[in-house]
């Protein structure tokens, strides 16, 4: 089946394959996707990407394993590279406490990670990880609970702020982000001129705010 | 930069000028030689706009060289809205042109009988002031475009809007940019008031024969700026965010960190953060035609400011910094950017201080004057308060003014100053600072280069649990220092973390004024202006029971981490143990 232009009320050159995506690579978990949902592969030009700049500073849902530290899901599942956790993701926010070590910070099923490059003002170096200034903000610090430390599939809820957006953004979404169908035809919407491709059935369902799981490729510029 | 215009605004006759030579006030710049004035010259309990006080304007100690950054300028006085010492800092020209026309103050003395308005001219021909009583009540847009009709566009300004005429609490001077707008403001504690009760509208510095400070050693000093330079080039903050994003990128952040004062501070997060934040600000701006990288003055190279654009591309205002966009937007429960945009806009040509505004407006929509969200309805406000009617009478008085008058318990203020976009209860160590600056609440005070850099007071270990008070001490004599030498804040980011970048700055000063100042005379300077403030504010009645925030904020906690501030009352004490 082939969905062209408008199949959804948008106006958009839009194709969308009728099969799952069997056999195709779809990095969710390395490879335990155990999800159900459906998946839409996209191809987007990189000044599409700003595209999702609103998205990624409200919070983008990813499917992860929880019950490991901030390092370990950040380097080892989502694939940011250590040096740049270290020195460029220098603010980081869980369940909206600021975080001093990544490496012992819990992130469970539900959780709201923030990633933040380095913030101006006195308040900006407060905040900042393992800062010198962390105890003027001590009364929200975040502090590691001693049962958050049980593995599991999950979701977490991830935002992205300032340059963090464009830098670490392609990486999620080339990994693939759940979101409600609705915000997925908003973005397409907005995202002229480009290919999409992947598993969008056309009926059969019931909820018009279905989850999507949406992967994107950021197409060389 | 070696003598000082006092103008006598009340001596017989009319206004009565004298030059002299910078004398016993050598070697000082910027907030050191404005509070060293106020502090030595004006009687700590004479009423703000009376004829006792004077208002001192004075450029960096770097002002007007070469020197990267350096185009502050600050104005000092007694504040009519605190009650305290002042010295409120801008950025834009007329700090370079007045450095570079060899003056390090200019001090408004006395007080004119009568209501006639002055206009200031200062030129190659010396200087000149004039009875101008068709600029009454002008405001600051409209006058400066007078300006440029009589004296060119090569000028810079100096002014007050209709806010600062009427001699309201939260009236800001205007200081013109680099496209001679008057969209920088030494917003703070009323100093728009002070000029206004000199009579004084505008101080117009002509521009065009103007030369370079020239440094004691230039090959030091070219070095000393290149390294200075490209340490803030190299920095994350100033080199990166500020630059793409300007001082607005901190929205998102504080909202994360539940910081954010919402709805006249009562919850710290705002469901419309992303929707004004510097990142959506800086997208709307470049996709509207309008620019989201620019400097406010000739030489900065950090460009953390913009021009803000409707949808047709027509300038609204520039772009609106944090403080402004939280003040208007989050504080005020509003979420609509060109609107926070266009209330800037009026601040700016009506001369008002952003935070002052709105967090007065925060405090009458939890009074029920406006509901929270209402854009259009805080707009009106705002030109009330320019027009001058009743309640804008109230609400130009400031946040504590307009609490008084509408029953309001929350009133955020200390030392009748709003305090701005941080909440105190959630970032602790920011409301030390707000409780015991010697300006009243202020989030710069305690800003800048830090203890460990410095070592002002010994080194401190941020781990103890009073480590919070130390450290707002030695940010605040730091920032004491730094704000007198001309340079930016935000030089603070990298200076912060680059000792070379800290040396640089050292280095600049030690090679145009050819000294040997080590940190620690950086160090023993930003004490000195500290303990003139404190001690001025002492005579003027200030004790120990004034360092403290209002009762709420250790009473009603603030979501969504449910703190209270906890700082003990005696630990605020010391806060000026050095």
């Amino acid at each position: 089946m082939k969905i062209t232009r408008g199949g959804y009320g948008i106006r958009l050159p839009l194709v969308i394959y009728g099969s799952r995506m069997n056999g195709q690579k779809f990095p969710i978990v390395d490879g335990r996707s155990g999800t159900d949902l459906t998946k839409v592969r996209a191809q987007i030009s990189p000044n599409m990407l700003s595209c999702f700049f609103p998205l990624f500073q409200q919070g983008i849902t990813v499917e992860v394993e929880t019950g490991c530290s901030v390092k370990e899901l950040l380097c080892g599942q989502l694939g940011i590279d250590h040096a740049y956790l270290e020195e460029r993701i220098t603010t980081i926010f869980l369940n909206g406490k600021p975080i001093d070590d990544c490496a012992t910070a819990v992130v469970v099923d539900g959780a709201v990670l923030a990633l933040s490059a380095a913030m101006p003002g006195l308040v900006g170096a407060m905040l900042r990880k393992g800062g010198f200034y962390t105890a003027m903000r001590s009364a929200i610090t975040y502090r590691t609970q001693s049962a958050d430390s049980v593995r599991a599939n999950g979701r977490i809820h991830l935002k992205l702020f300032n340059s963090i957006m464009g830098e670490a953004g392609p990486l999620i979404l080339r990994r693939g982000i759940i979101i409600p169908r609705s915000k997925v035809m908003k973005l397409l919407s907005e995202m002229s001129a480009e290919i999409l491709s992947g598993d969008m059935p056309t009926n059969g369902y019931n909820s018009a705010d279905s989850d999507i799981l949406l992967a994107v490729e950021i197409l060389a510029s | 930069m070696d003598k000082i215009l006092r103008i006598d605004m009340g001596a017989k006759g009319g206004p009565k000028m004298t030059e002299s030579p910078i004398g016993k006030y050598a070697g000082l710049g910027g907030r050191a030689m404005t509070s060293s004035i106020i502090s030595a010259e004006v009687p700590p309990l004479c009423h703000a706009l009376g004829q006792d006080n004077k208002l001192v304007i004075a450029p960096g100690l770097l002002t007007g060289s070469a020197s990267v950054m350096s185009g502050r300028i600050s104005i000092g006085c007694k504040s009519p809205l605190t009650g305290t010492i002042k010295e409120s800092n801008s950025g834009g020209q007329a700090g370079i042109a007045m450095a570079r026309r060899g003056y390090a103050a200019i001090v408004l003395e006395g007080k004119p009988e009568g209501s006639d308005l002055y206009k200031i001219v200062i030129n190659s021909k010396g200087v000149s002031i004039k009875v101008d009583n068709s600029l009454k009540m002008l405001t600051n847009y409209d006058l400066i475009d007078k300006m440029k009709g009589e004296f060119g566009e090569k000028i810079a300004c100096i002014s007050i809007g209709p806010a600062g005429e009427m001699k309201m609490g939260a009236a800001s001077i205007a200081v013109t940019d680099m496209e001679v707008r008057p969209s920088r403001h030494a917003g703070r504690g009323g100093v728009g008031a002070v000029m206004g009760s000199k009579g004084v509208k505008v101080i117009v510095f002509d521009t065009t024969d103007l030369k370079m400070r020239q440094p004691k050693d230039p090959d030091k000093f070219r070095e000393a700026n290149k390294k200075f330079t490209e340490g803030l080039k190299s920095h994350p903050v100033t080199g990166k965010g500020l630059p793409a994003y300007g001082t607005s990128v901190l929205t998102n952040i504080l909202n994360e960190a539940g910081g954010y004062p919402t709805r006249n501070f009562k919850t710290g997060a705002f469901e419309g953060a992303s929707a004004i934040s510097g990142e959506t600000i800086a997208d709307l701006e470049t996709k509207r035609g309008g620019v989201a990288t620019h400097g406010c003055h000739t030489g900065c190279v950090i460009q953390c400011s913009g021009t803000y654009v409707d949808k047709n591309g027509k300038f609204i205002s520039k772009q609106p910094e944090y403080e402004t966009v939280w003040a208007h937007g989050g504080n005020c429960g509003i979420s609509d950017l060109d609107a926070i945009a266009k209330i800037d806009f009026l601040d700016d040509t009506y001369g008002l201080d952003t935070i002052e505004m709105g967090v007065a407006i925060g405090v009458a929509m939890d009074a029920g004057v406006i509901q929270f969200g209402d854009a259009a309805g805080a707009i009106r406000l705002v030109n009330e308060v320019g027009k001058g009617t009743p309640l804008g009478r109230i609400l130009g008085s400031g946040a504590e003014v307009t609490g008084k008058a509408f029953g309001v318990e929350r009133i955020p203020v200390v030392k009748h100053q709003s305090i701005p976009a941080y909440d105190p209860r959630a970032v602790q160590g920011m409301g030390v600072t707000y409780a015991t600056s010697t300006m009243g609440a202020d989030h710069t005070v305690g800003y800048a280069v830090t203890a460990n850099i410095l070592k002002v007071g010994g080194f401190v270990d941020p781990l103890k649990p009073d480590g919070q008070v130390e450290l707002s001490r030695n940010l605040q004599i730091a920032t004491a220092a730094i704000d007198s030498t001309g340079m930016c804040l935000f030089i603070a980011f990298a200076v912060l973390d680059q000792p070379e970048t800290f040396q640089a700055l050292i280095d600049l000063l030690n090679a145009f004024y050819g000294l040997s100042l080590t940190a620690d005379d950086v160090a023993a300077l930003g004490k000195k202006v500290l303990t003139m403030e404190r001690n001025f504010n002492m005579r003027a009645g200030f004790t120990a029971q004034h360092d403290r925030l209002p009762e709420y904020f250790s009473k009603i906690p603030l979501p969504p981490h449910n703190v209270t501030f906890k700082v003990k009352d005696e630990d605020l004490d010391k806060v000026f143990n050095f």
